[in-house]
């Protein structure tokens, strides 16, 4: 599902220039669920996004389901990001004055889906992460827990087969987190790809493969029984 | 769909900061209300001056027969041009260039009289052409004279309408008979009051004008002094002065070039400068009011520049899940479209009750009443949408540009 070969990014931040990314080679297949370790600034976030195609690499290949994406223009890679990946961020990224419902619904609006068709898709998806009763609540009138899994069921819509979530769990209580970690294990048993970036060992412990990542290379990369 | 998620979005944004969105959009109306006014009240100027100034006529050329000026074919300067009627209407008939034509002799001082009310009076030989030519509008119930008047030499009036109250009072006087110089006349047509600002030899609503051939009859086939004619096509009228000038000077025997033979008062020509003087005073007008509307413009790109730099977060995470430039464009262009609209449209409705105020009140004759014209709406409409367009375009932009990495980190 990702091969990526040899993937460098540095940031110039005027006469210095941050190499984030030294070269990383990576095989994820279908199905596979993925736990990204690495202390802080060690280049997981930059990883992350260059998977998401929310950013492009310096140097190297990415193909992505056979197809590279490291040329492609920024309409292109938009394209792959409504289509192809859904996206969790630590701090949830939800749109204040929207809906749960509203917010599971936006990146249907961008596949020109039709309204009513949008709020069906948008309703099963919050009855799949146990917020069928919480549809119309605000973001604020939601915990911490139910607004990521909001933003799940947000990254579930249209069906993408890659799950990229840099630090789910990091706002989130340990019971919180545990759901979501729940739900994570659901997707991969039904066959998509899971990347998990996390500080959290036990949350590491349940992927099927820990990858760490220190000082912008891949510095152990093990598989272990699930 | 897509759209109606937009307008969701301006409102939510406009509820958030009621202020800010109000302020842009009562820049948006005040632009507005100066365009539409300004242009209306130009308008009415325009239309009221023009009226007044055809009070006298419209499309209408007087030509004065003067004395030579320059030596001819052995004949000293100083002569006299002399036409009768029937020469003025043979003229007509042989230039093209002439639409309508009248000769004008006229006595003055003659006695009007009705029953045992009397006035003194200028009478006029014309044609039913001259009617049209002076704008000499009856009052409902009477009419100008026509051809079969004039070819019948029938003894009937068409009298100004000072005449008319001095003669008659409140009372009806078509169909009554007034004695012109002591001779019968039957009253067919009264003037319509109307303004008018210039005249030679008095103004019209003292005037009585009967038939030239019936004039002839009465008065004698005199030397007339000046004739009234209109171009055809109306509005130019330089090939007709040079038609008559070749014409008469062949048949009179003086110089074409000879500018003291005819004196002439050109109205098309006036009127045409006056046109122009009013389109320069209308496009002034507009553009002080565009401009207005393009500041309040700028209000709304400021406006719209907040609302974006704002929103960074949520712009970088529509981008995230999958938006396209365009759509991000599109959804910074409706809101500000959105804003210069609702506040074109409040201005406009303002502009309309402010103009019906002032039709409502009374307004000196020579500003005349503000029109607002389809014209008027139409070009505050393409400006307004012009000033939506920019004022949404730069924002939009800069939005569209935005890096989804950089502004989720925002
Ligand atoms: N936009 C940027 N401009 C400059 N440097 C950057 C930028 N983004 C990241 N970096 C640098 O790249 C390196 C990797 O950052 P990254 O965010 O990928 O680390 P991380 O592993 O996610 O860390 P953390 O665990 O703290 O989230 C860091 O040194 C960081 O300072
Ligand atoms: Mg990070």
């Amino acid at each position: 599902m990702i091969e990526i070969r040899d993937i460098k990014k540095s940031y110039q931040m005027g006469e210095v220039t941050v190499e984030a990314l030294r070269g990383i080679d990576l095989n994820i297949g279908s199905g596979e669920y993925v736990a990204i370790l690495g202390p802080s600034g060690s280049g997981k976030s930059t990883l992350m996004q260059i998977l998401g195609c929310l950013d492009t690499p310096t140097a190297g290949t990415y193909q992505l389901s056979g197809r590279e994406v490291s040329g492609l223009k920024r309409n292109e890679l938009a394209e792959i990001r409504n289509k192809q990946v859904g996206f969790i961020f630590q701090s949830f990224n939800l749109l204040a004055h929207a809906s749960a419902l509203e917010n599971v619904a936006l990146p249907l609006i961008y596949r020109g889906t039709s309204g009513r068709q949008r709020l069906q898709e948008a309703a099963r998806l919050l009855e799949r992460v146990g917020l069928a009763d919480r549809m119309d609540h605000k973001p604020n009138e939601l915990s911490g827990g139910q607004r990521q899994r909001v933003a799940v069921a947000r990254a579930l819509a249209g069906d993408p087969d890659l799950i990229l979530a840099d630090e789910p769990t990091g706002n989130l209580d340990t019971h919180s987190g545990d759901e979501i970690v729940a739900l994570f294990e659901e997707l991969v048993s039904e066959g998509k790809s899971v990347i998990v970036v996390t500080h959290d060992l036990e949350i590491a412990q349940r992927a099927h493969r820990v990858v760490r990542i220190r000082d912008g290379v891949v510095e152990e990369d093990t598989r272990q029984a699930a | 769909m897509f759209f109606l998620q937009l307008t969701r979005q301006f409102f939510q944004d406009m509820r958030a900061r009621k202020l800010r969105t109000f302020l842009a959009m009562f820049g948006i109306g005040w632009g507005t209300v100066a365009v539409v006014l300004l242009l209306a009240i130009g308008g009415g100027f325009h239309a009221a001056s023009k009226k007044a100034m055809h009070g006298m006529g419209e499309h209408l050329v007087v030509i004065w027969l003067s004395r030579t000026t320059k030596a001819y074919e052995g004949m000293q300067p100083g002569r006299q041009i002399t036409m009768k009627s029937s020469d003025v209407v043979e003229m007509g008939r042989a230039l093209p260039e002439i639409g309508l034509y009248s000769p004008e002799p006229r006595r003055s001082g003659l006695s009007a009289q009705y029953d045992n009310h009397r006035v003194k009076v200028s009478v006029s030989g014309v044609t039913p052409g001259y009617g049209i030519m002076r704008n000499m509008i009856p009052e409902p119930g009477g009419r100008f004279f026509n051809d079969r008047d004039v070819k019948a030499r029938r003894r009937v009036a068409f009298i100004g309408n000072k005449v008319k109250s001095k003669l008659f009072d409140e009372g009806d006087p078509i169909g009554q008979i007034i004695l012109l110089d002591g001779r019968p006349f039957t009253v067919i047509g009264t003037l319509q009051e109307k303004t008018q600002t210039s005249d030679y030899g008095g103004r019209d609503a003292g005037k009585v004008v009967v038939p030239y051939t019936t004039y002839t009859a009465m008065w004698g086939d005199q030397n007339v002094r000046n004739i009234v004619v209109r171009p055809n096509p109306v509005n130019d009228s330089e090939p007709m002065k040079k038609a008559i000038y070749t014409y008469l000077s062949q048949k009179y025997r003086f110089d074409p070039t000879d500018e003291g033979a005819l004196s002439i008062w050109d109205t098309v020509e006036m009127d045409r400068f006056t046109d122009w003087f009013f389109w320069g005073l209308q496009a002034l007008l507009g553009l002080g009011g565009a401009l207005t509307l393009c500041a309040g413009g700028i209000g709304v790109a400021n406006v719209m520049f907040l609302i974006v730099r704002e929103r960074t977060r949520e712009i970088g995470l529509r981008m995230a899940v999958g938006a396209r430039d365009w759509h991000i464009l599109l959804q910074v262009m409706l809101e500000a479209g959105l804003i210069v609209a609702l506040g074109g449209l409040g201005g406009l409705s303002f502009s309309f009750l402010v103009i019906w105020a002032i039709q409502a009140a009374p307004t000196p004759e020579w500003l005349g009443q503000p029109q607002f014209s389809p014209l008027v709406s139409l070009i505050t409409i393409s400006v307004l949408a012009f000033v939506g367009l920019i004022s949404g375009i730069f924002p939009a932009r800069r939005a569209a540009r935005l890096d989804p990495v950089k502004a989720l980190e925002f």
